[in-house]
């Protein structure tokens, strides 16, 4: 086949055309074709949600969180989240079907591939990196709903903990230590059920008669059931706190098993699919 | 392994996360105080058979003490005197580097005990740790001025106090 060095007309016609187009719609949203644009003072939207995600006072619509954010996440927009989550977790059971090769697992145990790691140094280092990286991303899953981060933010953070062990020792060293595809995938799964049943759980109350409906977190005009906000000296925020506590546990263990699917050598991949 | 062996080593590495996690959560609130104690101890039941080879090290206060008084004599002594020879190199008109590859060899053996050398080695200006080598027992450094590349020069220049505090504390 001839490839031609002169850039078709076309190719130049369709490049302009996309300039063109993107310059139009610059000058359309300058000109206001997004209707009402927010004005840089606060805007009415924030201000409510500001004025209501804790307010001791006027508990009408309160979400009993000092973190308007997290407030908005699981309670004010907490459908949003909710699929959010689904979509993560079939995302990852696409990337586990893609990488689902019967025979993989047995290359590694028979060690054919056996990893060496870095150097001492590093391999030292990580090791103390690791045991931060657990007890921080604890940290950033348990004030979620107190400071910024949240759930997800912190299950990120400590899968960071399985990549570096990847990076400084190996895949092996995981396995050898039971982090595996096989304990994660549960985990993950634990971890979204806790949050479909914290979502579900008002409704199902609503069956008993009480007003309430699907993903309430605290007792609204027209709904007077509501999740407790504290018990002693810890401030839930509701159902805040264990959603967030559920998305660290799904997110984290979701990662895990996506770093551990990636550490596999494409090498593997292909002496098991020629077989 | 005893179950008092391994009870000693995970409060060790809990005491240290504790301080961490109270770190992170910038609150000694009661709430955080419990999460942190409950957490701590959790990570650490994971974490403290790799961190943590002997359970009687972290109780040795001599180790502290020579932890302390490496701590100041690094940041103090060390490092000013590195800083100040490179600083010197750089402002002189000459420039007097005479830049190389050494062997260093190091006398400890424990993790903890070689990556204190290497990594004051490697912190302190005009000398980098590039390899090292376990089994026979040398650091690789990338010396700015190389007195000399025989072990005994370049043990006496560069790593003879870091090893004889690593050693005492570590080893």
């Amino acid at each position: 086949m001839v490839i031609s060095k002169v850039r078709p007309r076309s190719e130049i016609i369709i490049g302009l055309g996309v300039a063109l187009l993107l310059v139009l719609t610059l000058f359309a949203v300058i000109a206001g074709a997004t209707g009402f644009t927010p004005k840089e003072d606060i805007r009415p939207l924030a201000k409510f949600y500001l004025y209501y995600a804790i307010n001791w006072y006027e508990k009408k619509f309160w979400a009993a969180s000092p973190e308007a954010v997290n407030s908005m996440v699981w309670d004010y927009r907490g459908y949003d989240t909710l699929y959010e989550t689904s979509v993560f977790f079939l995302a990852i059971i696409g990337a586990i079907a893609v990488f689902r090769i019967p025979g993989v697992k047995d290359v590694f145990s028979k060690g054919i591939l056996s990893g060496r790691g870095l150097s001492l140094i590093v391999k030292t280092i990580t090791k103390l990196v690791i045991a931060f990286v657990l007890i921080v991303s604890i940290a950033i899953a348990v004030h979620g709903n107190l400071t910024p981060g949240g759930g997800f933010q912190a299950g990120s953070a400590i899968s960071i903990a399985t990549l570096l062990a990847i990076a400084a020792f190996s895949r092996i060293f995981l396995e050898e230590r039971k982090i595996t595809t096989k304990l994660m995938l549960p985990i993950r799964v634990l971890g979204v059920l806790g949050i479909g049943l914290l979502a579900l759980g008002p409704a199902l109350i609503a069956l008993s008669g009480i007003m309430s409906f699907v993903i309430q977190n605290q007792p609204k005009p027209w709904a007077d059931w509501g999740f407790i906000p504290g018990v002693g000296p810890f401030w839930l925020s509701g159902n805040q706190f264990f959603y967030n506590f559920f998305e660290f546990v799904a997110v984290g263990a979701g990662f895990t098993v996506i770093y551990l699917i990636f550490s596999i050598p494409e090498l593997i991949y292909k002496r098991v699919l020629k077989k | 392994m005893g179950v008092l062996e391994r009870t000693l080593k995970i409060v060790a590495v809990a005491v240290m996360l504790f301080a961490v996690f109270i770190i992170a959560s910038a609150s000694v609130a009661p709430q955080d105080i419990i999460y942190g104690i409950i957490f701590s101890i959790a990570v650490a039941v994971v974490v403290s058979e790799l961190l943590i080879a002997k359970h009687t090290k972290p109780y040795d206060i001599k180790r502290w003490f020579w932890t302390i008084a490496y701590t100041f004599y690094y940041f103090i002594v060390a490092e000013y005197k590195a800083h100040s020879d490179v600083i010197m190199r750089i402002l002189h008109p000459k420039m007097p580097i005479k830049p190389g590859i050494v062997r260093v060899p190091f006398h400890v053996n424990t993790d903890y005990a070689i990556v204190t050398i290497a990594n004051s080695i490697t912190n302190t200006p005009g000398t980098v740790v590039v390899d090292l080598d376990t089994k026979r027992k040398y650091f690789y450094v990338h010396w700015i001025n190389v007195k000399a590349p025989d072990e005994k020069t370049t043990f006496e220049n560069i790593s003879k106090m870091f090893e004889y505090f690593a050693k005492r504390i570590f080893d």
